[in-house]
């Protein structure tokens, strides 16, 4: 009992960890070959051959009779190959759409796994139940010796596998990278993107086979797909994501086989619960493209704008030299705007000294004045440049003035001022402040 | 053979999702969201399993309510997903099938492990299918449902064909094209829920897709894709329903599946136009009808170089045989007469390949001087040069090429 012996476990620490150690390979696996099913948009090719290497399996068992990995694994390579052919196949001959073909080839398949699960069960060691989701729980049970150490059956196929996957990924790190990102280029360069495409399907339909035991055909797409995901929203480069994906799918392994050990669940479907809660807390919150910073820089935006439209607009009626008790302060004209927001921009631009009101009115401070200046050179510039550059007509001038002149800087209005020979006014014949 | 009355409330029951299926199955297939419906099938086992702990035991409708509910949320976490985040189409559609099936899996095993009833079996029967235990108050239900799908789809066809083949379009001329989606997307939803007791989780997506991916094959109409794709549904339906009834043990999914497989199989052999079968036939046609016409003008030229008779030392030459492919089909048509190693055109032969020869050189001499014409759009081996470009275009063509003394009439030939 070498996990007992080295970290002093008990027997039940011992099935834990031998458990946790088979879910770690599973992830691992799986989280590395997924990031490119993502990144090359491929996911559901992922999911179609994780349901079509069953009846390859099965086969593979059958001819075998054993559990063997090496039969079943050259079965399941095969249905997996034949999905990513036939696939293409019906597409290209057929016309029939990728993703419609994809569902027709791999529910067939599944089902004829399924039905040959069922008619062949006395040979076919092999539950429907487990082909669905899997038995973790029960790998540390089932031990082999290896080189004198009694390790879970399951687990040296799975570390083969593993650097398999790891060797594949760092033989062809460049040809998988320019293939994911620039299939054009790579042809160009002299790379097979068709040999890259099978190879990879050959690894996926391995890894799935390696995993089919502890996870299931369907568990093992989240596997496959979520850490890769996960990582897409937290970074833009390949090599952080692809270790943020293994980082993510080792957390989801250790705490989804905890949490199941702790509240008698299935391990598997516990694995994929922490996955899906690890993904949407990273959905909403990652730094850069999460749902909340999203939300809040759309909510900072709108709120910018609103404010420079109320500024725009008071400045106008100081020019024309209205009654400024008639000034609407709320912004107008353009986007509809939130009335939640309306009421913050002008709260903030009184607060901020921008607004001041006097005897219940509200205008424009010193401060206030100039940037509303700015704003409207920003507008008239642009008005006079879509004018003289882009030939609109001058009733069209407004309209795309109005949303351009929050993203002319001073600096910016001024170079396009100096272009245009510096005009004094607007193609409406007003001034250019 | 006869039915028991189990049976037949069952094939009621399956010909009628059959046919459901099938005719959405058409609207999610040319909105190029046939796989949202494996999504969506998969993402209802967390709610029949919340309505199962919650019920605490198998009530039909208050379970596929639950399915609906949890189903409608994986189709909304799908869209919002691709829209506010930068995941793809395709991985969200992956996520939420694995995740939310993840998450039924575990309520299924905490069912399992902790339910005092027992009645695991009622769920299981939902994750690969079991038509056996329909019975009739189910089968009102199930109908009740389709009879409402179809008619919604009746309703709003024109709005449903128009979202179908051209969103942007829809958009564009002011129709609500978000509720429509909306309302396609409850459709769908609907019908998966209710297929789910015959065909299971796992396996309801290939009701959707492989009726009307067969369909497809068949027709190029919406109205005839439906009808055909409702009465493929029907007979995968009822062939299904019929087989896993005589091999109890087999889950009927898998069985019915393989049914409407059976199908497309046939479709993808057999349709007219886009089947395997027409498409080689086509292709054998057109090549013979090529080598024919390149045979003539291999004639006509010789012809024009004061050679009449042809013979297999001609053709080893030109075709790299002593007997090229079409010479039998030339001779049959009467154009070339002879045999024995020598060939000579006919008289009908001498004006047919003259034909043939002027419309080659026409559009070999059009494509060479003012070919704006992209040129894999045009195929020299046609007799249709008037009916494509303007008469007065083929008139200057003709002008030009009889200056250069190339143009085939019978006044240039030599005797």
């Amino acid at each position: 009992m070498l996990a007992a012996s080295l970290f002093e476990l008990s027997p039940a620490g011992e099935i834990t960890f031998w458990n946790i150690a088979v879910s770690l390979a599973v992830s691992s696996s799986c989280a590395l070959i997924g990031c490119y099913l993502v990144l090359r948009r491929m996911s559901l090719l992922g999911d179609a051959i994780s349901h079509a290497v069953l009846p390859g399996l099965v086969i593979g068992f059958m001819i075998s009779g054993s559990r063997d990995l090496t039969p079943m694994l050259i079965g399941a390579v095969a249905a997996g190959l034949l999905t990513a052919y036939l696939t293409e196949v019906l597409f290209r001959r057929a016309r029939i759409d990728a993703d419609a073909s994809m569902g027709v080839v791999f529910t067939t398949l599944f089902s004829i796994g399924v039905i040959l699960i069922t008619l062949y069960h006395s040979q076919v060691d092999l539950d429907p139940g487990c082909v669905l989701y899997g038995q973790l729980e029960a790998s540390a049970i089932d031990t082999r010796p290896l080189f004198g150490v009694e390790l879970p059956r399951q687990l040296p196929p799975l570390l083969v596998v593993l650097a398999a996957v790891v060797l594949f990924l760092v033989a062809f790190w460049k040809e998988l990278k320019i293939t994911s990102f620039d299939p054009a280029m790579a042809t160009t360069l002299g790379m097979s993107a068709g040999v890259i495409h099978y190879l990879l399907m050959t690894m996926v339909a391995c890894t799935t086979v390696a995993c089919f035991e502890a996870v299931g055909s369907i568990l093992v797409i989240a596997m496959l797909i979520v850490p890769g995901a996960t990582a897409h929203l937290l970074t833009d480069r390949l090599g952080p994501f692809v270790v943020t994906a293994l980082v993510v799918s080792w957390i989801a392994a250790v705490g989804g086989y905890l949490g199941a050990d702790a509240l008698d669940l299935n391990a598997a479907g516990s694995i994929t619960v922490a996955l899906g809660i690890v993904f949407f807390v990273v959905a909403i919150a990652a730094p850069k493209h999460g749902i909340a910073v999203r939300w809040l820089r759309t909510a900072l935006l709108s709120l910018r704008i609103a404010q420079e439209d109320i500024l725009a607009r008071l400045y106008r009626y100081q020019e024309r030299e209205y009654d400024p008790a008639h000034a609407p302060t709320e912004a107008s004209g353009g986007p509809k705007v939130a009335p939640a927001i309306r009421f913050l921009a002008t709260r903030t631009l009184l607060w901020s000294r921008w607004l001041q009101r006097q005897g219940g009115v509200v205008q424009l401070t010193e401060r206030g004045t100039n940037r509303a200046r700015e704003l409207i050179r920003s507008h008239r510039v642009w008005e006079s440049y879509a004018r003289e550059n882009l030939d609109l007509p001058l009733d069209h001038l407004h309209a795309s003035a109005h949303r351009v002149e929050h993203f002319i800087t001073p600096e910016l209005a001024s170079e396009i001022r100096e272009g245009l020979a510096d005009p004094e006014r607007d193609p409406h014949g007003r001034e250019i402040p | 053979m006869t039915l028991e009355y189990n049976t037949l409330i069952v094939l009621v029951g399956t010909v009628a999702l059959g046919m459901t299926a099938g005719i959405v199955g058409c609207l999610a297939l040319l909105r190029r969201r046939a796989l949202l419906g494996d999504a969506l099938s998969h993402a209802t086992l967390p709610g029949i399993c919340l309505a199962f702990i919650l019920l605490g035991q198998r009530d039909f409708p208050f379970l596929l309510g639950g399915a609906l509910v949890t189903g409608l949320l994986g189709v909304t976490t799908v869209a919002v997903l691709t829209r506010w985040t930068r995941i793809k189409e395709d991985t969200a559609t992956g996520l939420v099938l694995s995740l939310f099936f993840g998450v039924g899996i575990t309520l299924s095993s905490y069912i399992q492990n902790h339910s005092t009833t027992g009645a695991q079996a009622g769920i299981d029967s939902f994750i690969l299918g079991k038509t056996a235990g329909m019975v009739l108050g189910d089968l009102y239900f199930i109908g009740g449902t389709a009879i409402a799908v179809l008619l919604v789809i009746v309703l709003f066809y024109k709005e449903l064909k128009l979202l179908s083949f051209d969103s942007a379009f829809a958009a564009v001329e002011g129709w609500p094209v978000l509720r429509l989606d909306l309302l396609f997307l409850l459709l769908l939803t609907v019908t998966t829920v209710i297929g789910l007791p015959a065909v299971g989780v796992v396996l309801m997506v290939a009701l959707l897709v492989i009726p009307a991916a067969a369909a497809r094959l068949w027709t190029q109409r919406l109205g005839t894709m439906m009808a055909l794709s409702a009465l493929f549904g029907a007979i995968t339906g009822a062939v299904g329903t019929l087989l896993s009834t005589s091999y109890p043990n087999l889950p009927a999914g898998p069985v019915i599946v393989l049914a409407a497989a059976g199908i497309f199989v046939v479709s993808v052999l057999a349709a007219p136009h886009r089947g395997v079968i027409a498409r080689t036939l086509s292709l054998r046609q057109m090549r013979r009808r090529r080598e024919r016409r390149k045979l003539l003008v291999f004639f006509f030229e010789r012809r024009e170089q004061g050679q009449s008779i042809l013979d297999t030392g001609d053709f080893e030459k030109a075709f790299g045989g002593p007997q090229p492919r079409g010479l039998s089909d030339v001779m049959r048509d009467g154009w070339v007469s002879g045999g024995e190693g020598s060939w000579e055109l006919t008289e009908q032969g001498l004006d047919r390949a003259m034909e043939v020869t002027r419309a080659h050189r026409l559009w070999v001499h059009y494509l060479l001087t003012e070919a704006e014409i992209d040129r894999d759009l045009v195929d020299p081996d046609t007799d249709t040069i008037e009916a494509i470009l303007p008469a007065e275009v083929v008139a200057r063509l003709q002008r030009e090429l009889r200056a250069d003394g190339r143009f085939p009439e019978r006044s240039a030939l030599p005797c």
